[in-house]
């Protein structure tokens, strides 16, 4: 799609939401493609779908665990439900905690999807500067739970066929 | 006004987007201050089984008044078993849950809520609060389960 060059001020309140939920389609996008690269290009044993692959030995139940967090991550509407999901998995008691515990795996996706807000304020930023009348008081967070849910994507993605290549 | 069954549809919509956007926010946050303050309690003598219980009341209550009758019920209990430190935390908890009366009133205000049928002394309906305090006890929950284990 080609950029607009009208003016935002020329544009309905309409059409810069239209154009603002472009904007941060796109935007989502390229920073999917980059986490993609960091973590999954070059050398992916440090990623959290390696840590987590080492972490559940058996890889069927580890995969029940990364589907339900990847339900959660596209069903809600809340950001506190996948933070909690992962707190709640990691507080368990027995094998399903210390796997959630092992490598430090449960905590690193924990840290990287809470961090992941950053980018998130940038987005809604970036779309506020050019769009103001297309965005709202709740963009951002709109916005980073884009942004988890495309994590969790890759994270599930890269689970499922490394757990293949190792068989 | 009891129940969310009057509400427009456009307040239903601007009321669920705010609570959600609390819910990420402040209530989450205040919710992981609460267990951080009480860490040394945790997982005794605040205990799954007693947190679970929170967990079945904020689940099951179709009042505010069962969450207080159950968080009075912990601290009554711990009184009289003279532990005093669990007693403050479930005075402290049934404390942040009344508190949260605060931010229902500002939500259903920012939202466009009319407070004209609020019974006197509240400014959002029950409903929304009662709603908020689920929210809470999640992240209390989630936090309080996650929180002992970080010491390992």
């Amino acid at each position: 799609m080609s950029e607009n060059t009208q003016p935002a001020s020329n544009l309905s309140s309409e059409q810069q939401q239209a154009l603002a939920r472009l904007a941060i389609q796109k935007a989502v996008a390229q920073k999917s493609d980059e986490l993609y690269e960091k973590y999954y290009e070059k050398d992916s044993s440090s990623s959290p779908a390696a840590k987590l692959l080492t972490a559940f030995r058996d890889a069927e139940k580890g995969m029940t665990q990364v589907r339900n967090l990847e339900n959660i991550a596209y069903s809600t509407g809340k950001l506190s439900d996948i933070y909690d999901f992962l707190k709640k998995q990691m507080g368990r008691p027995g094998d399903l905690g210390a796997q959630w515990r092992r490598e430090g795996v449960g905590q690193q996706l924990l840290n990287d999807l809470t961090a992941l807000r950053k980018d998130a304020k940038e987005i809604a930023d970036q779309v506020r500067g050019k769009y103001a009348a297309g965005t709202g008081d709740d963009t951002e967070r709109q916005v980073h739970l884009m942004l988890c849910r495309e994590y969790v994507k890759h994270v599930a993605a890269h689970y499922q066929y490394a757990s293949k290549v190792r068989e | 006004m009891n129940g969310h069954s009057a509400l427009t549809p456009q307040l239903r919509r601007e009321l669920n987007w705010r609570v959600l956007a609390w819910s990420d926010g402040p209530g989450y946050h205040e919710a992981n201050r609460l267990a951080e303050s009480y860490r040394h309690l945790l997982p005794k003598p605040v205990t799954n089984a007693q947190l679970n219980g929170l967990r079945n009341i904020a689940a099951s209550a179709s009042t505010l008044k069962d969450m207080r009758d159950f968080t009075q019920n912990q601290a009554g209990k711990a009184e009289r078993r003279g532990d005093f430190e669990l007693r403050d935390y479930w005075n402290a908890v049934e404390k942040a849950l009344n508190g949260l009366g605060d931010p229902a009133g500002e939500l259903w205000r920012a939202a466009g809520g009319s407070t004209e049928n609020l019974p006197r002394n509240k400014t959002a309906p029950d409903s929304l609060h009662l709603r908020l305090v689920r929210e809470f006890v999640q992240h209390l929950l989630a936090h309080s389960a996650f929180m002992p284990m970080q010491q390992d």
